[in-house]
């Protein structure tokens, strides 16, 4: 059963690289800690939003299978950059329900750039290509 | 009769008062936003809007330069001795090789960018004119450039400074700006292909910027880096300052402690156990 289980996730995470990697970034701004070959999207729901500089992030909790809470942290950009793409400290509240993408971080961390944000009633907060 | 004194007093602050609070308010329309942010379809709606109206090419008053030129990433090939300091700056790798991107830029910990540095890494400017100079309001870091219009000359042998001295003068329609006496510890930019690298200058760097204005809304700039003790040949830059209409400076400063936040944060944790006690720097703007 076990090895059921690794042998799927395997699959799982080559299918992740082969379907994803086409939509690698052109930016390298910060090539070598975000693995731009790569997307995760997941469910969460957001605990923190720091809206200061040099980047701004957004910290949610996603819950697994087993119950067990995880806080991920995505970042964007300045908050002057985030403006010109109509962000705002208001953007978001603790306790918002949604769907997340990044672009995760090398190390494996749950850690990544924050590219979208849909909550769950279909609104679209986030939108982007990644900065740098 | 008192009843009419009084009637009379009110309705002549009426007549004198009012109206001139209603100046007041056509005068000064309130707190406009910076030009950083109003979104992108903002800016291209106001500029689209504006493109037409007359200008003064001598008037170089306004917020500019939003739309920010990066230098040009051509640049000329190195002295012994200016290749060795870029070679310096090399950043720090973790165990495994993996690049700390700007790990030895000294703006990452909010030290000043200074002059030229701020002229491609600066997020719009404002010029304001005086009878003797030309300011210049930057929105990065939230500082200033003076640049004298008097007739002085640049210093002889100035202490050093991390925007220089800066002086300028109109040649026709082209105003030329010149400046030297600059900081050491400044960069000229960050290596941008990759961040691995920041170029660095010497005692002898001088700059020159023309500036012309070719309608309401662009000035067209050209900058030229002179530093023979670094470089064999001046490094040119050129392109279209940008106006920014209907907005006002805003304010960007580097806050050492927000950065120290980021950095604790989102960046070595990104990085992962690895960058455990290093020197990590930020990722930029």
């Amino acid at each position: 059963m076990r090895i059921q289980r690794v042998w799927a996730t395997a699959v799982l995470v080559l299918m992740s690289v082969v379907i994803l990697g086409g939509l690698a970034s052109a930016h390298h701004g910060r090539a070598g800690i975000y693995d731009t070959d790569r997307r995760i999207e997941m469910d969460g729901v957001v605990s923190e939003w720091r809206w200061r500089n040099p980047h701004t992030y957004l910290v949610w909790d996603v819950t697994d299978d087993q119950g067990k809470v995880v806080g991920w942290t995505g970042e964007m950009s300045s908050t002057t950059s985030m403006m010109s793409e109509g962000l705002s400290r208001r953007t978001f509240q603790a306790g918002q329900e949604g769907t997340f993408t990044i672009i995760p971080a090398t190390a494996g961390t749950p850690q990544g750039e924050l590219i979208k944000v849909v909550l769950t009633d279909g609104t679209v907060l986030v939108d982007r290509e990644p900065g740098d | 009769m008192r009843h009419c004194i009084i009637g009379l007093i009110a309705v002549l602050v009426g007549v004198i008062v009012l109206p001139a609070v209603t100046t007041a308010q056509d005068l000064y329309p309130g707190w406009l936003t910076c030009p950083n942010c109003q979104t992108n379809d903002n800016r291209t709606e106001l500029r689209s809007e504006t493109a037409d109206l007359p200008f003064n090419p001598g008037d170089l008053t306004g917020i500019w330069g939003q739309n920010r030129i990066q230098l040009n990433r051509n640049a000329p090939p190195m002295t012994p001795d200016g290749q060795a300091r870029y070679d310096a700056t090399r950043a720090d790798e973790t165990a495994g090789g993996q690049a700390l991107s700007n790990s030895k830029d000294g703006m990452l910990i909010c030290d000043p960018m200074g002059w030229p540095r701020m002229f491609t890494y600066n997020y719009g400017f404002e010029f304001a004119e005086m009878p003797d100079r030309l300011v210049q309001f930057l929105e990065w870091g939230h500082t200033f450039r003076t640049i004298w219009t008097d007739g002085r000359e640049l210093p002889e042998d100035p202490d050093p400074r991390w925007m220089g001295y800066s002086v300028g003068q109109w040649e026709g329609d082209t105003f030329v700006v010149q400046s030297s006496g600059f900081d050491e510890r400044s960069w000229l930019t960050e290596n941008r292909q990759d961040r691995r690298f920041g170029y660095t200058h010497s005692d002898a760097l001088r700059t020159e910027e023309r500036y012309r204005r070719v309608d309401y809304n662009t000035i067209e700039v050209t900058l030229t880096i002179t530093d023979p003790k670094t470089f064999t040949q001046p490094w040119v830059t050129a392109g279209n300052l940008l106006r920014s209409p209907g907005t006002e400076i805003g304010e960007y400063f580097c806050v050492p402690s927000d950065s120290f936040d980021y950095i604790e944060q989102v960046l070595r944790p990104a990085i992962g156990p690895e960058a455990q006690g290093i020197d990590v720097g930020t990722s930029g703007n």
